[in-house]
């Protein structure tokens, strides 16, 4: 895995992209959530407990409804997200991308006491590291992903460099990854730049007394359709 | 095709999808919706493929995302849904998991009468297996002569227990079923633990002459409760099973099937065990109610359900074959 997109086929033929969220926003959406539920059942119990008797087992209802039904009904009502996945961004949608259904949340939600043995959420975080989709038992059984919902921040421009052509054609993985990196490289110290330009020897190597990292923006330029000044007319 | 003149040509049936993705559809937008979310897939495959800007693919890929999400939705729940589910689909879903279920029955009645068979030879077993305060608690409870015997109890604490038996039997029962993930042995230690528990508290009571008193109290609810927890147990082992036997399937392929197939029986199970929590708080510990009438009662609910699970929805089974 080189990423943490996902494509899913629609039935209208093209490919949509999850942003896949891993185990430490989804640890914290469930701390978020754990918070939320014990206030809930804290403001309950002030006037159930001046009910006495019949007041304590509706304490015990209440404790048992929140407890495995607290993230179902979020999730039905409100597209997916419970509290803590809207404060940290997350939504649970199905493998193909459409919204929960009743079965899939309550499966989920309900193989939640499976994901928190042998304690604290191990088997969770086990499942999570050992599948492609950073699923837990729950998302596996349920048909299940968890995915980002807010759109990827923000990418800056490009740095520009003058455009040189590509030494050898480039697969489109590889194309992909020299746009990437001429994004990225402005946020990156000078030497952690060069560094990661060594890894594309093949291409630096054959342009040998320009510096690394010029070469790859030249190219990546290049691939964007930038033409040296003088030839602009000619490419279309 | 050029960025520049693509967005200038695309970008108002962009807009006019973004607008009917807030609220309601209504009649035309419901027409409308599947014509433009195809548009714009194409749309969205024409910037990939050309390589236009990441962040024009970016928005692309939410707007068909948003839309895919709006036009694609689960069918709404109902109340004619919920009287099928009763009367055919958990029936007839617990039929169909049959092996499992006797499976289930064998672990739990078997483990109790061997429990109980057990300590009819050694009564001193019993300590072995609960601690000696509760042993006392019990007998205490189930004593005619004893003070706690049935004392009438109010409406109030009626309804904390109730509450308890909500809490304390679903709870058992949906983390039988979950744990039934890991080779089906969390659910099958749940079922035998339980099965263990009856027995030994069935045969110690019986010793000390106590029996009928149980049995006044549990005949009631114990069809709902015992016949509950015992197949959601058999719905954790399906889980488990899938993942050991997945046939023809892959091992994830075939847990997420095992899955579908095994929440009516959980549904089921949840409604069984409140049912139960409602006779077993207002019912069975009831001072009112004649011992015979108790045991009239509970062992024909014993036939409803043997009934219930042998014959419901096979008129439609029928049918439909």
């Amino acid at each position: 895995m080189i990423d943490t997109l996902a494509a899913v086929e629609t039935p209208e033929g093209v490919d949509m992209t999850l942003r896949l969220a891993g185990p430490g926003p989804r640890l914290l959406a469930w701390l978020l959530d754990l918070a939320v539920r014990s206030i809930i059942i804290v403001i309950a119990a002030i006037p159930l407990g001046m009910m006495g008797q019949a007041g304590q087992g509706l304490i015990l209802i209440t404790i048992f409804a929140l407890e495995w039904f607290y993230p179902v009904v979020w999730e039905l009502t409100y597209k997916g997200q419970t509290p803590g996945k809207v404060a940290l961004g997350l939504r649970v949608v199905r493998d193909d991308g459409t919204p929960l259904d009743l079965a899939s949340s309550v499966l989920r939600n309900l193989l939640r006491a499976a994901d928190f043995l042998p304690f604290l959420n191990v088997a969770a975080l086990v499942s999570m590291v050992s599948n492609r989709h950073f699923k837990r038992l729950g998302d596996l059984a349920a048909g299940t992903v968890v995915v980002y919902d807010r759109p990827a921040r923000e990418r800056r421009p490009p740095r520009r460099a003058d455009p040189i052509p590509p030494p050898f054609p480039l697969s489109l993985d590889e194309q992909r990854a020299l746009m990437a990196f001429a994004r990225r490289v402005g946020t990156l110290s000078a030497d952690r730049g060069h560094e990661l330009a060594g890894l594309a020897e093949p291409l630096w190597r054959a342009y040998p007394q320009r510096d690394r990292v010029e070469t790859l923006l030249g190219i990546a330029a290049w691939l964007e359709g930038a033409r040296p000044s003088q030839s602009m007319g000619r490419v279309g | 095709m050029k960025q520049e003149s693509f967005v200038r040509e695309r970008e108002p049936r962009w807009q006019e999808l973004e607008a009917r993705l807030g609220g309601k559809l209504g009649v035309e937008g419901a027409e409308k919706l599947p014509v433009l979310l195809r548009a714009v897939s194409h749309d969205l495959a024409v910037a990939r493929e050309h390589r236009f800007d990441a962040p024009l693919v970016e928005r692309l890929n939410r707007l068909v995302l948003a839309a895919h999400h709006k036009l694609y939705r689960a069918p709404v729940a109902s109340w004619r849904r919920w009287w099928e589910f009763w009367t055919f689909d958990f029936p007839r879903a617990v039929r169909e998991e049959w092996r499992l279920v006797v499976l289930s029955h064998v672990l739990f009645y078997g483990s109790a009468l061997a429990v109980g068979w057990w300590l009819l030879k050694e009564p001193e077993g019993i300590f072995t297996i609960l601690p000696p305060g509760h042993v006392r608690t019990m007998e205490r409870m189930y004593d005619p002569n004893g003070p706690h015997f049935l004392k009438p109890r109010s409406f109030d604490s009626d309804t904390v227990m109730f509450g308890f038996y909500i809490y304390n039997n679903i709870s058992i029962a949906f983390r039988a079923f979950a744990s039934g993930i890991f080779a089906g042995i969390g659910a099958g230690v749940s079922v035998f633990y339980n099965g263990v528990f009856l027995g030994a508290v069935a045969a110690h009571l019986g010793r000390l002459g106590f029996g009928m008193n149980l049995l006044q109290f549990v005949i009631g609810h114990g069809s709902l409760e015992l016949t509950a927890l015992v197949m959601s147990g058999a719905a954790g082992m399906r889980l488990g099973w899938s993942v050991v036997a997945p046939g023809r399937y892959s091992r994830a392929h075939a847990l997420r099937r095992a899955a579908r197939k095994a929440v009516p029986i959980v549904y089921g199970c949840a409604g069984m065990l409140l049912a139960a929590a409602a006779v077993e708080a207002y019912w069975s510990s009831s001072l009112f109610i004649d011992r015979n009438i108790k045991l009239a009662v509970g062992a024909l609910g014993w036939l409803c359900i043997a009934a219930y699970f042998l014959l419901g929805g096979r008129e439609r089974e029928a049918r439909a074959s």
